[in-house]
């Protein structure tokens, strides 16, 4: 049961409402997220090509924010077919407020409380709203508790960026005919072009039926910033565009637009105070021949990890860490050039040492999963691009302080930490790949520490901002501990809290030629609740105890992902919409070069790994929150796009204490084929469990 | 084929297609050596034909017409010309042209506009930095401190200048300064062969009896909406089923003694009003002579005195689409309106400026409904 109730002040009722208004143009059904320090309202349109986003902040944007629980899902969607009338109701409710200010019985106040109760046969979303003279209205809206999609958006990798007032965006706007379908953005000769255009082709008569195509150029001058390729052509649905800018310019916020290539999503996204939004849109176009990767094998053999710089620079370059962890995404990012060569903008020392890697990836928000990375791996490549490192010292503080060192304001304190390796491993990495790493699973074998730490902070440069947060894949953290508490009895505590989020393919077809596994890019959307319904702890109530939610554990729906491996080169982008056609097989069942990984070495058939019962007994938390500050908080374990994780808890028999076993393994792209190994197996739970009771 | 000439007055343009779209959906344009012709001919209503010598809405000295025959039929979307003509009606200049993308003739119409950009500094407080240079972008990254956005993104700044040099790169201060923007509208036409609009003749009628200038057009306008929905509100369930297909139908009528009467009635109302004192202007003698004159019907009407009611011709004729034809009021022309007694309505419509000249007039057929 979660508990959320949260009240308004009139002003944030009026940007609400502005709010719901926008996302009423993307789709009927808005979803409500909350966390313990946000709430999230979006929306996927219907045909999961746009996915619009508004994240309230609970300190700013709220007069009181209390939520109760970890992660809620529940989708405004009423019980009848007529879909869009909640969203309606929501705006009704907030609708006509703004007017009635200065009368005697405008709002004062308005409260939020969701009413979520198991023992209730329907869920209500009730709604007061204190007016003056005493006049209280109340609403009791029901809604319905769903999986919520997530698009997800890595900004530094986004290789184009912009931003620019709405007002010239809006007069760009104004030209275009209302029976526009498309937008087509490009720019040249320091002009970016934005045309209109149809996709449908019209005959005879009906040639005048057309739409009239308008392009409108604008200087780049106008732009706050511009950044893009030139004639690299984008193309977004234009009434997608319209819904987007007319709420900006309402509010007066200046947009940003981030994006790679055609085919893969573009974000626009904006902030104000206590407010940020985020507008994921798939794009069409010439999807970009990318053979950067194959091109680029011999010179580019790092880990992902090297090739989301953001969090790595951070811990390269530890003696100008203070000023270089407040580098801002957009500078972090490899920047492509505008001329167009792909080459990448050497930005550290460190990479320039390296021959310039003519790295375009393919993906947008996973790193290519490229066949180099199971290569032997470079003994002279630095290993602290690497990015895992284990805190041998067993000392709590370097562990504590490693960990929020994370958080890029704190880093200062990381550099002083001195020997310890930094770990931060860009979200898109997967455990198997980190693992792959000799370091620390020597670490493991000479057992001479009583406790070992690794953590792996997928926090980008972004984190402490919650619309990174809301879709962003950089946007988490992966702590796991693994602490003998006494040397003479085998007893770990393995603890691990990741941020998990299934993810689910947007129609983005693949144009790459990269030898992946999988080809995550095309994971754009999560759901919560295909994975987590474990309550996590909450840094909060420390000392409570949470009963673990025996009946809840999810059976984790595994989506196989089904996007083509390098067998099967580009999808074209006519069959975006035949998922079924798609023949590769799925990641987790196919995958030879599982058994390449370290974590093989262990046995398969080793005796202790059995059915794993699924959970008995209890957490007890307070055993947890000695490694507390390394779990993440409920409100980080959102937004993994690519790593998958379900906890399991498991009463051993050698101790009083819970073992918190762990397993951890990879999802990319939720959507196979209808039917279709939707069950668990996930062959590196088995490998993980063996040697957590070893 | 070649069709390409500036825009002198796309606010006439403008007007002049928004008035014609509200009547048709597409429209026949006819681009003449010296004179453009625009006709709409509905399948029920108002008929339209438009001549406009070239100059009244393009630049003479850049009109290129290219053809066979020195003609080009155009079949043009009215509503979509419109629109897009909309976009010109600020701009600094504006080209239409005749051009082909892929097997689709279009309009383009490229329109230049300018407008004033403020600068993020508007109280100018860094000013020398007036015309911002890319090559000193990263010594102004440095020493303009006050500006956010350089502070927060200094180093896109500067690896754009190194890595790229392109002028795309932030500008540390942002001046006000002109900005231009170049919009191209294309509308999707097709080509009419001559043989196509052979067919295609102009309406006739006997001379008119009664010929007339109409008042304001906003004021009849006003008056006559007001009398359809009257009619529209106060009829019968039944009456009101048949409004909806065609509306209720209004009763015009005039004499040539300077009165226009408007009249709407149903089995409810009967409503009129009558403007005095209007202009019936007498016809060119120099095209006629004196016999002729005196036989035209409009002189024996004019002969009948004023308060008879057989000096009047009146016509029946659809509310909605009598609303739609005063939409060229927008325009502000002088309208004649000649009378054939209960069988049409034809009015000439003269844009402001060129007054009875017969290569810049807009003519409206309008069928008048039997009793």
């Amino acid at each position: 049961m979660a508990s959320l109730s949260f009240s308004l002040s009139p002003e944030a009722i009026y940007q609400l409402h502005d709010a719901l208004m926008c996302l009423g143009k993307f789709g009927d059904s808005v979803s409500f997220e909350a966390e313990f320090d946000l709430l999230r309202l979006s929306v996927l349109n219907i045909t999961k090509t746009a996915y619009a986003a508004f994240v309230f902040e609970a300190d700013k944007f709220f007069e009181s924010y209390s939520f109760g629980w970890v992660a809620i899902g529940l989708n405004q969607r009423p019980p009848m077919e007529s879909q869009a009338n909640i969203r309606k109701a929501l705006v009704s409710v907030f609708k006509g407020r703004a007017s009635g200010r200065n009368k005697d019985t405008s709002i004062e106040r308005c409260e939020f409380e969701l009413q979520d109760d198991p023992d209730e046969t329907e869920s209500r979303l009730v709604i007061r709203l204190i007016c003056g003279l005493g006049v209280i209205k109340l609403y009791k809206l029901t809604y319905e508790p769903v999986m919520i999609q997530h698009a997800t958006f890595d900004r530094s990798r986004a290789t184009n960026e912009w931003s620019i007032e709405p007002k010239f965006l809006k007069e760009v706007i104004d030209h275009f005919g209302p029976s526009a379908e498309q937008l087509d953005i490009y720019s040249e000769h320091g002009k970016t072009v934005f045309t209109s255009f149809t996709t449908k082709i019209a005959e005879g008569k009906e040639i005048l039926r057309q739409p009239v195509h308008t392009s409108v150029a604008i200087d780049k001058r106008d732009f706050e910033f511009y950044q893009a390729e030139d004639n690299l052509h984008i193309a977004i649905n234009l009434r997608d565009f319209k819904a987007v800018i007319a709420h900006a310019d309402v509010v007066h916020a200046k947009v940003t637009a981030r994006f790679t290539h055609p085919c893969r999503p573009l974000q626009f996204a904006y902030e104000l105070e206590g407010m940020k939004s985020e507008f994921t849109l798939m794009t069409r176009g010439e999807p970009v021949e990318d053979d950067g990767p194959s091109s680029s094998r011999a010179t580019v053999p790092q880990l992902s990890a090297r090739q989301t710089p953001a969090p790595v620079q951070v811990n390269q370059q530890r003696t100008t860490t203070t000023e270089a962890s407040r580098m801002p995404p957009p500078r972090s990012r490899s920047i492509r050039p505008l001329t167009g060569t792909s080459t990448r903008t050497s930005q550290t020392p460190a990479e320039s040492q390296r021959p310039a890697p003519s790295v375009e990836f393919d993906s947008l928000f996973v790193p290519a999963d490229d066949d180099r990375q199971w290569d032997v791996p470079n003994e002279e490549e630095p290993q602290a691009e690497d990015e895992l490192g284990w805190d041998a010292t067993g000392e709590h503080d370097t562990f504590t302080a490693s960990l929020r060192a994370r958080v890029p304001n704190e880093e200062s304190e990381a550099a002083e930490m001195g020997q310890e390796e930094e770990t931060g491993i860009p979200p898109t990495q997967r455990i198997s790949q980190v693992t792959r790493d000799p370091h620390p699973w020597t670490m493991m074998s000479t057992n001479a520490i009583s406790s070992m730490v690794l953590v792996y902070s997928t926090k980008g440069p972004d984190s402490d901002n919650p619309a990174c947060r809301a879709t962003g894949a950089h946007s988490h953290n992966i702590g796991l501990a693994v602490r003998q508490r006494d040397r003479l009895a085998v007893v770990l505590d393995v603890t691990l809290g990741i941020s998990a989020r299934a993810t689910v393919s947007m129609l983005a077809p693949t144009a790459g030629d990269n030898g992946a596994i999988i080809q995550p890019s095309k994971d754009m959307l999560a759901a919560d609740s295909q994975i987590l319904h474990l309550p996590q702890p909450i840094r909060r109530e420390l000392s409570t105890i949470i009963p673990a939610p025996s009946q809840h554990l999810p059976i984790i729906q595994m989506y196989i992902d089904s996007m083509p491996t390098s067998t099967y080169r580009a999808i074209p982008c006519h069959r975006l919409g035949g998922r079924h056609t798609r023949p590769n097989p799925p990641l987790i069942i196919h995958g030879p070069k599982h058994s390449e990984l370290p974590l093989s070495a262990i046995p398969h058939d080793h005796p202790p790994a059995p059915p794993i019962p699924i959970i008995t007994g209890r957490i007890n938390l307070p055993t947890l929150t000695q490694d507390q500050s390394m779990i993440p908080t409920g409100h980080d374990l959102h937004h993994s796009s690519i790593i998958v994780t379900t906890v399991l808890f498991e009463k051993t028999p050698l101790a009083e204490r819970n073992i918190l076993l762990m397993a951890e393994t990879q999802l990319a792209g939720s959507v196979g084929s209808e039917g279709e190994e939707r069950h668990h197996p996930c062959p590196s739970l088995a490998r993980l469990v063996p040697w957590v009771a070893r | 084929m070649r069709f390409r000439t500036k825009l002198t007055n796309a606010e006439t343009f403008s007007k002049l297609t928004a008035s014609l779209s509200s009547l048709g959906k597409t429209c026949w344009m006819r681009l003449e050596e010296g004179n453009i012709r625009f006709t709409i001919i509905p399948d029920q209503g108002t008929q339209v034909w438009a001549q406009l010598p070239i100059d009244a809405i393009f630049d003479e000295s850049t009109y290129i017409l290219e053809s066979q025959s020195g003609v080009i039929n155009l079949e043009v979307p009215i509503g979509a010309l419109h629109r897009a003509l909309r976009s010109a009606v600020d701009a600094k200049s504006a080209q239409l042209r005749l051009t082909q993308k892929g097997r689709v003739p279009l309009l383009a119409l490229t329109i230049r506009t300018l407008s004033w950009a403020p600068g993020s500094n508007a109280l100018g407080i860094t000013a020398p930095t007036t015309a911002p240079s890319v090559s000193s972008n990263h010594a102004t990254t440095n020493t303009i401190p006050h500006d956010p956005s350089t502070l927060k993104h200094p180093d896109p700044t500067t690896t754009t200048t190194t890595s790229s040099s392109s002028s795309s790169s932030v500008v540390p201060t942002r001046p006000g300064r002109e900005r231009e923007t170049v919009i191209t509208q294309e509308i999707p036409v097709k080509v009419f062969h001559e043989s196509a609009v052979e067919g295609l003749q102009e309406p006739r009628c006997r001379d008119p009896d009664v010929h007339i200038i109409l008042p304001s057009l906003v004021q009849l306008k006003g008056i006559s909406e007001r009398f359809t929905k009257l009619a529209s509100a106060g009829s019968s369930d039944h009456t009101k089923r048949q409004a909806s297909l065609t509306g209720p139908k209004l009763e015009l009528s005039a004499n040539m003694h300077g009165s226009l009467r408007l009249a709407i009635a149903t089995d409810a109302l009967r409503i009129s009003s009558v403007w005095t004192d209007l202009v019936n202007p007498s016809l060119d003698p120099g095209q006629l002579s004196q016999g002729e004159m005196e036989r035209l019907p409009s002189e024996r009407m004019r002969a009948v005195p004023g308060d008879d009611e057989a000096g009047w011709a009146r016509v029946r004729i659809d509310g909605k689409d009598w609303g739609r034809v005063l939409s060229v009021g927008r325009l502000s022309p002088r309208v004649v309106a000649c009378f054939v007694h209960e069988t049409a309505l034809v009015l000439y419509v003269y844009l402001p400026g060129t007054f009875n000249e017969e290569d810049s007039c807009l003519t409206y057929y309008i069928n008048s409904y039997a009793a």
